[in-house]
């Protein structure tokens, strides 16, 4: 079934690919639905109260690589969010690009690979699963995120954001492996805990990994900037769904870690940070967007917080918070696009007085901007109290620390959630709309109604948010969540967060609008992605000179060193002086004009210098006994000085000298290659493993290879397929070099014509 | 010994050679490396003898060597044809045999390559 | 089995000789080339089915014992990489054909031979058991690539052309002065003979032996610090035989040190191999994104990519040669269509060079996605071939974290996938997404758009091609542990070769 379901959403990418290229409308519906399926499916299977659907595809059984799919508790729940809010998205879409959008045959494509990809990631049941999952929502992220690529700043945001959860892709990929292989399992549920080294090191990789993707300072800055995309995209991904991807990974991996100290205060750290940075960033800018996208990292960092901390209480505050963020955030989101489309503008500094121009969707912003703040009668009242009750419940120096910044988070969302819904919904003039969409009011007023309806049937949240606590946390199951709590301390702390964050809020928008932040940690790290891209020139200046002269001597400069095990061997060698008398005089005459070849100034005087090193050779080879050699070598050094002396006769006839420091390295290096090939020559044949089977070849060569001339028969007969190379070899190069006479030829017809 | 030490003459200077600008000298270096090569595989073969003709009943040298070494000749041969009409080619084109740089590598090491990466 | 053998490096060779015989006839000429391709890459397919359900076969070529004469030895790892690459050649020429007559095209009458002529050269290195033999298919390879690289005699060619030829003739020649080594030593160039006898050699005599051929593979493979020559030289040819050299002259190197160092058994040099193969990952991946070229990015990717085969050869391992076997199949394709979507991005626009290029993926969606695939699967992403190769090499470094050069290696390669990863999306960027180019290529006639179908079905074909080898992963996971496990037990080799 899981299976299906997948495949399904495949199936839903080619037909809204192939419809979308007619038009925008049909492709979108259509990929509406495999997301609804889906919903549908995993409601009967909550009412069904089933055992945990399992699938498995073998893909590389021999690295274990397999795609194992289960559904439990968690599973269930994110599989609500992520394919009733996509259902819900690709409906509103229709009404965001409007009944006179251009075809496009990707975005609802894209769109539906990513709801697909996200079901296999939260489904998983491997961390390799998890994984393949896990790179694939960053990739269609980065499509959704470049949706409008004409822009630069939207191909910057892009790559920021696939660079950076790319990274931590690999951070993952690390950790996961040392984990496995510190297991014998690949699947969630069977791991050991943590333990020693590895296990502080595969904490941290993972951690990474969660932190990137779930845009934790430092690594948030992708997350505003991914809001180039279009809004049905930020909703959906950006808020509700892909960001989480790494808080449910923390949540599964949790109990893996659980004794690795490292993971609960780097988690709760960057958890903390982020929570007071990202509300601090929402406080600060006037581009709507990017107060909910600020508002993401503030939420997403007491998520992180909570399930560092881990107690049973926080694990259960973390996803009944998950739950309530997922829909009012969404519902944000959604609003925020339609004022966009109907205003024109997102600044809020130009917006105004829509509680009577759009009372709709001001009715679904108020509702999921008091569960965002926290207050009563909504989802995120309880989902916020119980976060409280976790941190007070803790203790010591832990209780202080987390209760001081849960509070503090909580009064800063407070305070950001009035000030916009004070400024774009507030007193003063109404900006002027276009006319509504209904396509896209429905779908918010839903998500915010969901808000509510939470609060008033209070079961069906406590069900799923219970269910998915304990099986993470067993000791979970003594939680539920409670609509009205009577004053005890957690409330009254409540209480004292909306009172104070108002005054913040009503304060802050008070005192006008102030100009918009710099994006430096954006431009941080796009300054960083293009340091890798700057730094790369430098070193590729360094090792690729572009001068062959440098290539040969680098080359020729690490063969030298490549003989130096040969030296070992070398005080094993004994060596004649000379097999035969005549035979130093030789080596006396070929070193002699090769060296007077080298450094000869005239091409001719080189030409005469290599003419005599081939006699030297012949003579050689004839006091070697190696007569067809001799006779070779008399032919081919003929050729090759009278090719050389006619062929280049038109050159100047003095080589170009080069400067000498160069000469002095070139000589160095040539003198220890030609050392090193006489020594590893020497040592080679020292203490020999094998020897030739000269007998053999010659009592074979005469009985079957009918000739007497043994290097023939070995040429034509034992060698026969060297020889064929050889005659390959010869008849090539002449083809090339007819090719290059043929073109040398064409251009001087040419100029003379 | 003396065999050993012309392969390290020839292998030296033809290293040299092949480091020089001038292809024509670059030529002259992969001859005498050649010369090195074919060299090193006849002392590999073993001791010297007599030309190794079946039915002779003095020591042989060992052909199996030599064989090789044939065909590396002829091989090589080939080859430096080849390089001297790419030089005769590179006289054409420019004047001169010279091996010129890689204006690719040079742009980018001359820090030309500052501009935008999208 | 032994025709097989046969024709996979005479099939090839006796096309060529047709080809440039009917040079004039060029349908006649194409169809010949085809036909040879065709004919040899079949053969390996065929041979692999049969080696792996019979296990490794013997060609003693003359039937001469292999202390005397040359033997072919058909064995799992040999036969696994040979049809990937032959039907790698083949998606090139039909690729080739269609471009012929646009401007980047390569001289007709000569290409398709001189292929013929590369492709037995191929076969005969991945299938021949005797190291003198293997310099042989090495030359054969170079000579036909090296005209290949010149034979228009266009200027920026020659200059390539001769770093090219160049530094390969001095990789030549030190081969010839290695299998001296070799033969010094062990008295015989016959590889499961040498490799048995160079175990039981001094210890500085058996690891300058392979420090040696380190340095001779090594080139040909382009490992860092041998590798400058081929980002200079590749990107000026025509696309077409850039992506032949780029999916497997290289690849030809790395072959050989894989089956060379693991049956010689030169695990000693294993540190050094993985610090080498951890600045091969790094700096090739810097290389790349210091270009603002879409075929030279490419070349770049070429070195980056094969430290990630010498890293799994380096470990000495058998997880470690799996992983680098896996790597080796899976790259082979992957780097071909990525060139030959170059070229369809040059067809298209004019240049391959980003500051010229944008907006393509709005008129031509369907090479964004031929260039996406690949892309995602060189830059290592799931669920391309590419993952699964990077996945195994990390994974194999991954077990076996004891010492601090696996640990670089490991490092390296992560940092390597973040930078591929970086450079594709620069890629994308650049010639994809923005503003389209204004760029035309003044190529309207019918007759060219006939020639974009052949392209672009051809890099359809290797994208399916690609496509098929992420899919069946497992099954080729799978040979390559077992051609894997041969090289790592040298008896099976040295038994089945005999003596």
């Amino acid at each position: 079934m899981l299976v299906g379901l997948l495949a399904a959403h495949l199936v839903g990418v080619v037909a809204a690919g192939l419809l979308g290229r007619r038009s925008m409308s049909a492709g979108l519906i259509v990929a509406a639905g495999p997301p609804f399926a889906t919903t549908v499916w995993a409601l009967f299977q909550l009412a069904g109260d089933s055992g945990p659907a399992l699938s498995e595809l073998q893909w590389v059984e021999g690295l274990g690589l397999s795609l194992r799919f289960s559904v439990d508790s968690v599973a269930l729940l994110m599989t609500l969010l992520v394919s009733g809010i996509g259902a819900m998205v690709f409906v509103y879409s229709t009404g965001y690009f409007g009944p006179t959008a251009k075809p496009d045959a990707r975005f609802a494509a894209s769109l539906l690979a990513f709801s697909g990809s996200m079901l296999g990631l939260v489904w998983a049941d491997s961390v390799w699963t998890l994984f393949i999952f896990w790179e694939f929502t960053s990739i269609t992220s980065f499509l959704l995120v470049g949706h409008k690529h004409i822009d630069e700043a939207v191909r910057t945001a892009a790559r920021r954001a696939l660079m950076i959860t790319g990274a931590g892709g690999l951070a993952l990929l690390a950790g996961l492996l040392l984990l496995v292989r510190e297991n014998t399992t690949t699947v969630l549920d069977e791991f050991e805990p943590a333990t020693g080294t590895v296990g502080v090191v595969a904490a941290v990789l993972i951690l990474l990994g969660a932190a990137t993707k779930s845009a934790q300072v430092p690594f948030h800055v992708w997350l505003p900037g991914a809001m180039a995309a279009p809004t049905p995209v930020s909703a959906y991904l950006h808020s509700a769904t892909m960001v989480k991807a790494g808080v449910f990974l923390m949540a599964v991996m949790g109990p893996v870690f659980a004794d690795t100290a490292i993971w609960k205060t780097l988690g709760a750290t960057l958890g903390i940070a982020s929570m007071l940075w990202g509300g601090i960033g929402a406080l600060r800018h006037r581009d709507a967007k990017l107060i909910m996208a600020w508002g993401t990292v503030s939420q997403l960092g007491l998520l992180v917080t909570l399930f560092s901390i881990g107690t049973p209480k926080a694990v259960f505050a973390g996803i009944a918070i998950l739950l309530a963020h997922a829909l009012f955030k969404a519902t944000l989101f959604l609003v925020v696009g339609e004022i966009d489309i109907r205003t024109g503008t997102r600044d809020i500094a130009k917006l105004g007085g829509l509680w009577r121009t759009m009372p709709l969707a001001c009715g679904a912003a108020v509702a999921a901007g008091l569960s965002m703040a926290g207050a009563p009668p909504l989802l995120g009242f309880m989902a916020k109290e119980a976060a409280i009750e976790a941190v007070l419940g803790l203790k010591g120096t832990e209780q202080v620390v987390f209760s001081a910044a849960v509070i503090v988070g909580s009064v800063l969302t407070v305070a950001y959630t009035v000030r916009f819904l004070l400024s774009v919904f507030g007193p003063g003039p109404a900006t002027p709309v276009k006319p509504s969409r209904p396509t896209m009011t429905a779908p918010a007023l839903l998500l915010a109604t969901a808000g509510l309806a939470g609060y008033i049937f209070v079961a069906a949240p406590n069900r799923l948010v219970s269910d998915a606590a304990v099986e993470l946390n067993a000791a979970a199951d003594a939680y539920k969540l409670i609509p009205w709590p009577g004053f005890k301390t957690a409330f009254v702390v409540s209480l004292g967060i909306l009172v104070i964050g108002s005054i913040v809020g009503v304060v802050v928008t008070r005192r006008g609008v102030q100009p918009a932040p710099n994006p430096i940690g954006a431009n941080r790290a796009d300054a960083s992605i293009d340091g890798v891209l700057a730094i790369a020139p430098w070193l590729t200046a360094r090792v690729q000179h572009g001068s062959l002269p440098v290539y040969v001597a680098t080359m020729t400069a690490v063969a030298g060193v490549a003989t130096l095990p040969f030296l070992a061997e070398l005080s094993n060698t004994q060596l004649d002086p000379w097999n035969n008398p005549v035979e130093p005089f030789l080596a006396a005459v070929i070193v002699g004009s090769a060296v007077a070849g080298t450094f000869v100034g005239s091409r001719l005087g080189a030409a005469l210098a290599l003419g005599a090193v081939g006699l030297g050779m012949t003579a050689l080879f004839v006091s070697y006994g190696a007569p067809d050699l001799a006779l070779t070598q008399l032919l081919v050094e003929t050729i090759i000085v009278v090719g050389f002396v006619l062929g280049l006769g038109r050159l100047r006839h003095s080589f170009p000298t080069s400067d000498n420091t160069w000469k002095t390295v070139r000589m160095t290096i040539a003198g220890i290659g030609g050392v090193g090939v006489t020594l590893a020559l020497a040592s080679a044949a020292s203490s020999p493993a094998g020897s030739p089977p000269v007998g053999e070849i010659t009592e074979q060569a005469v009985q079957e290879g009918g000739g007497k001339n043994l290097v023939n028969v070995i040429l034509t007969d034992l060698r026969a397929l060297d020889t064929l190379g050889e005659v390959v070899v010869l008849a090539t190069v002449a083809i090339g070099m007819l090719a290059l006479a043929r073109v040398n030829q064409a251009e001087s017809t040419e100029s003379a014509a | 010994m003396a065999l050993l030490l012309t392969v390290g003459g020839l292998t030296s200077t033809g290293l040299y050679l092949i480091t020089a600008r001038s292809l024509s000298r670059i030529i002259l270096g992969f001859s005498l490396l050649g010369h090195a090569a074919v060299l090193s595989l006849l002392i590999a073969g073993g001791p010297p003898g007599t030309a190794p003709i079946a039915g002779k009943a003095s020591e042989t040298s060992n052909p199996v060597p030599q064989a090789l070494a044939l065909t590396a000749i002829v091989i090589s041969f080939g080859l430096t044809l080849f390089l001297l009409a790419l030089a005769g080619r590179q006289q054409l084109l420019s004047g001169d045999d010279l091996v010129e740089d890689d204006l690719e590598d040079g742009r980018i090491a001359s820090g030309q390559n500052i501009e935008t990466d999208q | 089995m032994s025709a097989l053998v046969a024709a996979t490096i005479l099939a090839p060779l006796f096309c060529a000789a047709a080809g440039l015989a009917v040079r004039a006839n060029s349908p006649l000429r194409d169809g010949i080339t085809v036909v040879g391709l065709v004919a040899a890459a079949a053969s390996a397919v065929a041979l692999l089915v049969k080696v792996a359900d019979t296990g490794t076969h013997v060609v003693r070529v003359g039937n001469w014992s292999p202390e005397l004469g040359i033997v072919l030895v058909a064995d799992l790892f040999a036969t696994l990489v040979l049809p990937v690459a032959l039907t790698i050649i083949v998606v090139v020429e039909i690729f080739a054909i269609g471009q012929r007559r646009t401007a980047w095209g390569a001289n007709p009458e000569l290409a398709g031979p001189l292929l013929c002529v590369l492709t037995s050269g191929v076969s005969l290195a991945f299938l021949t058991g005797d190291l003198f033999t293997l310099f042989v298919a090495f030359e054969m390879i170079l000579v036909s690539s090296y005209v290949l690289l010149t034979h228009q005699g266009q200027r920026d060619q020659i200059r390539s052309g001769m770093t090219y030829v160049v530094m390969n003739l001095l990789a030549s020649t030190l081969f010839l002065i290695g299998l001296a080594l070799v033969y010094a030593a062990t008295g015989t160039v016959n590889i499961a003979l040498a490799s048995q006898r160079i175990a039981e050699l001094p210890d500085g005599v058996r690891l300058g032996i392979g420090a040696w051929f380190l340095v001779v593979f090594g080139t040909k493979a382009a490992i860092f610090p041998l590798f400058s020559w081929l980002p200079d030289s590749y990107p000026t040819a025509p696309t077409t035989i850039t992506a032949v050299f780029a999916g497997l002259l290289t690849k030809v190197g790395i072959y050989a040190m894989i089956r060379f160092h693991n049956l010689a058994g030169m695990d000693e040099l294993g540190p050094i191999m993985l610090v080498l193969a951890a600045f091969t990952m790094v700096v090739g991946a810097l290389g790349a994104l210091a270009q603002s070229d879409v075929k030279r990015i490419l070349s770049f990717h070429i070195v980056s990519q094969i430290g990630y085969m010498l890293m799994g050869l380096g470990l000495f391992t058998e997880v470690g040669t799996t992983a680098a076997i896996l790597f080796l199949v899976h790259h082979m394709p992957v780097k071909t269509v990525l060139f030959l979507v170059g070229g369809l991005i040059e067809n298209e626009q004019g240049t391959s060079a980003l500051a010229s290029t944008g907006g393509l993926a709005s008129r031509r969606p369907l090479i964004a996605a031929f260039f996406a695939i690949p892309a995602l699967s060189l830059a290592g992403m799931p669920p391309f071939s590419g993952f699964v190769a990077k996945f195994s090499v990390i994974g194999a470094g991954m077990a076996e974290t004891s010492s601090v050069a696996v640990i670089i290696a490991v490092v390296a390669a992560l940092a390597a996938g973040a930078l591929t990863l970086l450079s594709m999306t620069k890629i994308w960027l650049g010639v994809f997404w923005g503003e389209q180019s204004a760029v035309s290529t003044g190529q309207g006639s019918v007759e060219t758009v006939g020639n974009r179908r052949a392209m672009v079905f051809a890099t359809g074909m290797a994208v399916v091609g690609t496509l098929a080898i992420s899919f069946f992963a497992g099954t080729v996971f799978e040979l390559s542990q077992r051609a894997a496990a041969d090289l790592h037990n040298p008896a099976t080799y040295i038994e089945a070769v005999g003596s």
